[in-house]
């Protein structure tokens, strides 16, 4: 789960597994080389999950597949699902490039039944990624694995994303690993790895091996004393999701709304104003602790606030902007500090992001790509339904969050559904007056996505072996 | 402006045999007509049918039962004649499907099905409909002002008068010079039940340990976790589910046998309608500020609990937020019913167990063939900020009280 930050360039591949005895054969040799959690790799890295189908195509029994949640059993796009992620308009999966059903799936080898495995290759730089790459891809030929859809990405300068901002700064820290950082962000292991107790102070929904098949000796018994082997144990659910960034419209909307009175740009508030939406300034630095401009002190990933001391009436930090409501931290629905935070905590997600495309870092003066660039959204989590899902619907898509009418997240919370009449606006607490922008823009479109099983490298060597 | 009370309506009939089928999708096919001829009242802030489905309890076969229930404005004498003046013909249609209807003697008929109320709550008490619609318009106007207006230079104070003068001078607006009184905080009351609870509290302890010792070892939790329940049941829930950000939930939950159980569920009610009633009335459950109305209502010669909620969000939040913000208040009143999560003394452990928890509140949801709802694009919140802002435009206001009106826009 690690981010490799180091390791500046990635290839994810989607693939399909050809033959569950040569696919399994692939898993045993792989397992060797997959990275763990314990050191830090030095030049390349690789990591890989499942989709339900793919764990079916491998050869898993009935039983065992029923054992794991409801949200990675239906995959990710269901009716019922597209409206709790706003998964419409121009995001609908029928707009996807992979992981739609397959009634909405435009290309029948995309659909989510043909995504079984997502590999995660990581290195250092793009020359020691593509051997790595013509290496695995050569075992990929050996056992009929092919590529359903090869997803490049990597870490821009800076650490930024091609909005022009810094990302990928909050998150949690896990407990129990050695991690350090303010004690507001240490979340129970439970949230993240099946196995261990949540922020409820119970086990997560694990998948068990309800009907043996395969070396059960390798997994663990369960934490939680049913007796049975835990094919979940130290390992998550992970979601991801391409999303691809309109920077054109994102800043020309920013401009547009923050133009001078002659019409002409000012490039200063067109910055601010983007940086209200988002919660941080492009150099991270928190609007929180500086509210009216960006400090002259270089990148940072201070995430060392909240909003209950300070910023109560969300002055400086807008209820409305990305940062703010997709972790509330101690300030949530008018509770106290400890309360909110401890209600907080219960729903938050590790991230990690890649940025695929040219490797543009937009500015109001600088925001035309020549093809499309987004980035490659993926989480991890123990409870699909209870943090990724709960975020996106009941934050982010929502938009009477908090005290707001008409405001969803201005970043991923936009719907872009031809013919409706939505008002879609954003809110910026000031004094005396509240200001408002109208007619958000979508600025982010989601062109794929996938739920997966992340197992330890336990888990994936027992499943070489079902 | 006095206020006109919010009231809630339960009827309950016996659907005539084999017709819970034809019942069920006269309701899904004619949704749209019929919502929209309870709309005409003007009166319903949310509405619904349920069929109940039959079960064979202690030997007694227990048939399908249709359950109408509306959150009103009013009297209820008056309420039950704008039912049968505004749905006349639909009721009919509905009705024919349950025993001993008689469409000459609807009043009468409907009048006879209502059953009273264990507990009912209210997120917004005495804003009638027509005041959370004036109120609604009221926010967007001035909204719309401070968005179109120059207030440069204006101290909050000033921004406030030239908003109250440019409101009020217009004559749609004359009811907005009044104020409107919501119930406060009847502290005398809550005192007063304070003093007795605290009173009790040597015996409630008592009581918490003898059901501990007697009942609550021997129960039999559902001990599922929600991954664990059956699939096309939860499909046939979500497809009704998450299309405007509100939603309702119905369950329909056997109660544990025995006085014990009796006896502690009915003082728990009993205790939730005093609590709703002095101190939950700012639109706020015991810390759930989602809630716009919901009851409990006992079944079957008190044999089964009916529970009907009308929320923001979804129903995973919903249920997140009332384990965090009163999982004692659950536990404690629904640690009564069958097959809850193993509790501890009346009000630890049950509803903290999430997971089970989470379980059995959906093992135990039942659809909602019809579901009306007046206004589906306000939260509580929304709508109870309205009135405050009501309440502060007609009067004069110190700088710090425009300041905080102002925030509230």
């Amino acid at each position: 789960m690690r981010g490799y930050g180091h390791l500046k360039d990635t290839r994810y591949y989607l693939l399909h597994v050809g033959n569950a005895v040569l696919g399994k054969k692939w898993l045993d040799t792989i397992c060797n080389d997959i990275t763990d959690g314990s050191h830090k790799p030095i030049k390349t890295a690789l990591n890989i999950a499942f989709s339900h189908p793919g764990l079916k195509a491998l050869g898993m029994n009935e039983e065992n597949l029923r054992a794991f949640s409801r949200e990675f059993r239906e995959g990710i796009d269901t009716l019922h699902r597209n409206r709790l992620l706003g998964d419409e308009g121009t995001s609908d999966p029928k707009n996807w490039i992979f992981g739609g059903n397959a009634e909405n799936a435009q290309d029948p080898n995309t659909c989510d039944e043909n995504i079984h495995i997502m590999l995660m290759a990581f290195g250092e730089n793009e020359t020691i990624l593509t051997e790595f790459s013509a290496e695995l891809e050569a075992g990929f030929a050996q056992h009929e694995l092919s590529i359903v859809l090869p997803l490049d990405g990597k870490l821009l300068e800076d650490n930024k994303i091609h909005i022009g901002f810094r990302d990928g700064i909050s998150q949690p820290i896990i407990k129990g690993t050695e991690k350090t950082g303010p004690k507001s962000n240490m979340v129970a292991t439970g949230e993240f790895l099946l196995g261990y107790e949540n922020e409820y102070g119970v086990y997560p929904d694990t998948p068990f091996i309800y009907k043996e098949q395969g070396d059960v000796s390798l997994l663990p018994l369960d934490n939680g004393g049913s007796g049975n082997r835990d094919l979940g144990h130290n390992g998550s659910y992970m979601v991801y999701r391409k999303m691809e960034e309109k920077v054109d419209v994102f800043w020309e909307y920013m401009n547009e709304n923050t133009k001078s009175e002659d019409g002409s740009l000012n490039e200063a508030e067109s910055i601010k104003l983007a940086s209200k939406m988002i919660g941080r300034w492009p150099n991270g630095s928190p609007l929180v602790k500086f509210p009216d401009a960006m400090p002259n002190t270089g990148m940072t990933d201070d995430d060392d606030f909240g909003y209950h001391a300070d910023d109560q009436n969300a002055q400086k930090c807008p209820f409305g902007s990305h940062m703010r409501r997709n972790n509330p931290r101690d300030s949530f629905e008018g509770n106290s500090a400890r309360k909110s935070l401890n209600l907080t905590n219960k729903h938050r997600i590790i991230r990690r992001g890649r940025s695929y495309g040219e490797p543009l870092v937009s500015t109001p003066t600088n925001h035309k790509p020549e093809n499309e660039i987004g980035l490659h959204f993926t989480c991890f989590n123990a409870d699909i339904a209870g943090q990724y899902e709960f975020i996106q619907h009941t934050w982010a898509n929502f938009p009477r969050f908090e005290q707001l009418y008409n405001d969803p997240d201005p970043i991923t919370g936009v719907r872009d559904v031809a013919g409706e009449n939505c008002v879609q606006n954003f809110t910026i607490q000031d004094n005396p007056i509240n200001k408002c922008v109208k007619d958000l823009k979508q600025f982010v479109t989601v062109k794929g996505g996938v739920y997966l099983f992340f197992p330890s490298i336990s888990a994936i060597k027992y499943i070489s072996t079902i | 402006m006095n206020i006109i009370k919010q009231n809630a309506l339960t009827l309950i009939s016996t659907v005539e045999e084999n017709s819970s089928k034809k019942l069920s999708d006269l309701l899904a096919v004619r949704k749209n007509e019929f919502r929209e001829a309870l709309g005409k009242l003007g009166t319903i802030h949310y509405a619904r049918w349920v069929i109940v489905p039959g079960e064979t309890l202690d030997g007694e076969v227990i048939p399908d039962q249709l359950v109408f229930s509306s959150n009103f404005d009013g009297d209820p004498d008056v309420h039950f004649q704008d039912l049968v003046n505004y749905l006349g013909p639909i009721l009919d249609l509905i009705y024919e499907n349950t025993v001993g209807y008689q469409p000459a003697n609807k009043l009468d008929f409907l009048k006879k099905s209502r059953i009273p109320e264990a507990a009912f709550y209210q997120g917004s008490p005495g804003r009638t409909v027509r005041v959370i619609a004036q109120e609604k318009k009221l926010h967007y106007d001035l909204a719309d002002l401070i968005y179109r207006g120059n207030w440069t230079g204006m101290s909050a104070k000033q921004i406030h008068a030239k908003l109250r003068e440019t409101i009020l001078s217009k004559p749609e607006y004359s009811w907005a010079k009044d104020k409107i009184n919501t119930p406060g905080i009847n502290w005398f009351g809550l005192i007063f039940a304070g003093i007795i609870i605290l009173a009790l509290v040597p015996v409630i302890i008592l009581w918490a340990i003898y059901i501990q010792i007697f009942f609550e070892r021997k129960d039999k939790p559902l001990g599922k976790t929600p991954n664990q329940l059956d699939d096309n049941q939860i499909e046939k829930m979500e497809l009704d589910e998450d299309f405007h950000f509100q939603n309702q939930f119905s369950q329909i939950i056997k109660m544990k046998k025995g006085r014990s159980r009796a006896i502690t569920v009915n003082g728990l009610y009993l205790f939730t309608r005093v609590l709703v009633k002095v101190f939950f009335v700012k639109g706020n459950l015991m810390g759930i500020p989602t809630i716009h109305f919901a009851r409990w209502v006992q079944l079957d010669n008190k044999k089964r609990m009916l529970f009907f909620s009308n929320f923001d969000g979804s129903w995973t939040q919903y249920l997140a937020d009332f384990i965090d913000q009163s999982g004692w208040g659950l536990t404690g009143i629904f640690s009564n019913t069958d097959r809850f999560p193993r509790a501890y003394f009346l009000f630890f452990g049950g509803a903290y167990n999430e997971r089970q928890f989470l379980a059995w509140a959906r093992n135990t949801q039942i659809q909602t063939q019809l579901w009306y709802a007046a206004d589906l694009t306000q939260s509580i919140k929304n709508i109870n900020n309205n009135t405050a802002i009501r309440n502060l435009l007609n009067q004069d206001l110190s700088e710090k009280k425009a300041t905080s009106f102002l925030e509230r826009i």
